[in-house]
């Protein structure tokens, strides 16, 4: 039997009447490590319709619509989302705004998945000003491995967020377009020809 | 929170959201007593936890899972396991893996509890934090701890004794 004195003199412990609030970050943590926010939506591009994946962090990666439901790298199917697929408050409008500007601006964009030197490429990428190119040679002194120019243009063909990050920009030294990810060399030709005429 | 795990069992990545809302302000609370500095990554990681685990529950288990006492079991192993690496490591001091400029301060009144409850022994503090701050019965504790009733009880009314002496000393 417990004592009931010490059980009642509990009492004079006063505990405070308010439980702690977690900082909003570990909510945010809990979706992460559960994948529950993670989803897709369409949007328009000037390339059509395409796929945009997210989680609580950022923007994940974007592709075409070629298929009922996206496609992972390893062209199976992406899981669907688990729950219905809505990006936080007020990315959409960014999302519409990065991809007909072609670049982030105030996008967040989570390239948490891919190596640092992965990761430099696409951020010195992505502030390349629409209707302008650089070179891949440009890029990797840009990030201070003037030596690894084979290894941008692998970065940029791995690029998760085409046309957010505007790795159509990045083109040979000689100024003819090179490869390009999003559907092939043709649609790189589009996109530049389609900036040039509005800047 | 009673219809939960009926919820849970319906439809697990729907109601999920709701058992982390339900949930997570005591865990967290309770966790930062017995854990100083280790109540966010231990709250995080006993929802991920939990949820990995109801993925693979029929929902026959879910509904018949007591929560709260379910997800304590689960913090309470992950804590005991950091516990332990901390121990290992006697040079390592709990307060130097902590970064304190990225943690939200304890406000005053539970900063007052946290120097009282450093003074109790670990039985004394964890079974007073789950009895007070977890509001679990003395069967309940004794079953998540896996220790014997009667040193459940001693261990609590021996926390609350010399709690009570520590705040007599600080009304003198």
């Amino acid at each position: 039997m417990p004592d009931p004195k010490t059980e009642n003199r509990h009492q004079e412990l006063v505990w405070p009447d308010r439980w702690m609030e977690p900082p909003a970050r570990v909510g945010k943590q809990i979706q992460l490590g559960t994948g529950l926010a993670e989803g897709y939506r369409q949007f328009d591009s000037p390339l059509g319709s395409v796929w945009v994946g997210f989680n609580p962090k950022g923007v994940t990666w974007l592709q075409l619509v070629v298929a009922e439901v996206p496609l992972s790298p390893d062209s199976k199917p992406q899981p669907k989302p688990r729950l219905p697929a809505l990006p936080p408050d007020g990315w959409s409008a960014l999302i519409e705004t990065a991809i007909s500007r072609g670049q982030p601006g105030e996008l967040p964009v989570d390239l948490s998945q891919l190596s640092s030197f992965g990761r430099s490429v696409l951020t010195t990428t992505a502030h390349i000003p629409p209707g302008q190119v650089r070179s891949y040679r440009w890029i990797a002194q840009e990030i201070g491995s003037p030596q690894a120019v084979r290894a941008v243009g692998t970065a940029l063909a791995r690029n998760p967020l085409p046309l957010i990050i505007p790795c159509h920009r990045v083109v040979r030294s000689d100024g003819s377009f090179g490869q390009y990810s999003l559907g092939g060399k043709e649609n790189k030709r589009i996109l530049l020809e389609q900036e040039a005429r509005i800047i | 929170m009673d219809k939960l795990p009926e919820e849970l069992a319906q439809n697990l990545d729907r109601s999920f959201p709701g058992l982390v809302e339900a949930m997570q302000s005591r865990l967290y609370t309770g966790l930062g007593r017995m854990f100083p500095g280790h109540a966010e990554d231990l709250t995080q990681e006993t929802f991920i936890r939990a949820y990995q685990a109801l993925t693979r529950y029929s929902a026959e288990q879910i509904r018949s899972l007591r929560l709260s006492g379910w997800l304590w079991t689960i913090a309470l192993n992950l804590g005991r396991s950091h516990h332990r690496r901390q121990a290992s490591r006697p040079t390592l001091d709990w307060d130097s893996v902590t970064e304190p400029g990225h943690q939200p301060p304890v406000p005053p009144d539970w900063a007052a509890w946290d120097r009282r409850l450093e003074k109790l022994s670990w039985a004394q503090r964890q079974t007073v934090v789950l009895r007070y701050i977890g509001e679990f019965s003395y069967p309940e504790i004794s079953q998540m701890l896996d220790r014997p009733l009667a040193t459940v009880r001693s261990d609590v009314s021996r926390g609350l004794q010399k709690l009570r002496q520590i705040m007599e000393r600080e009304d003198a």
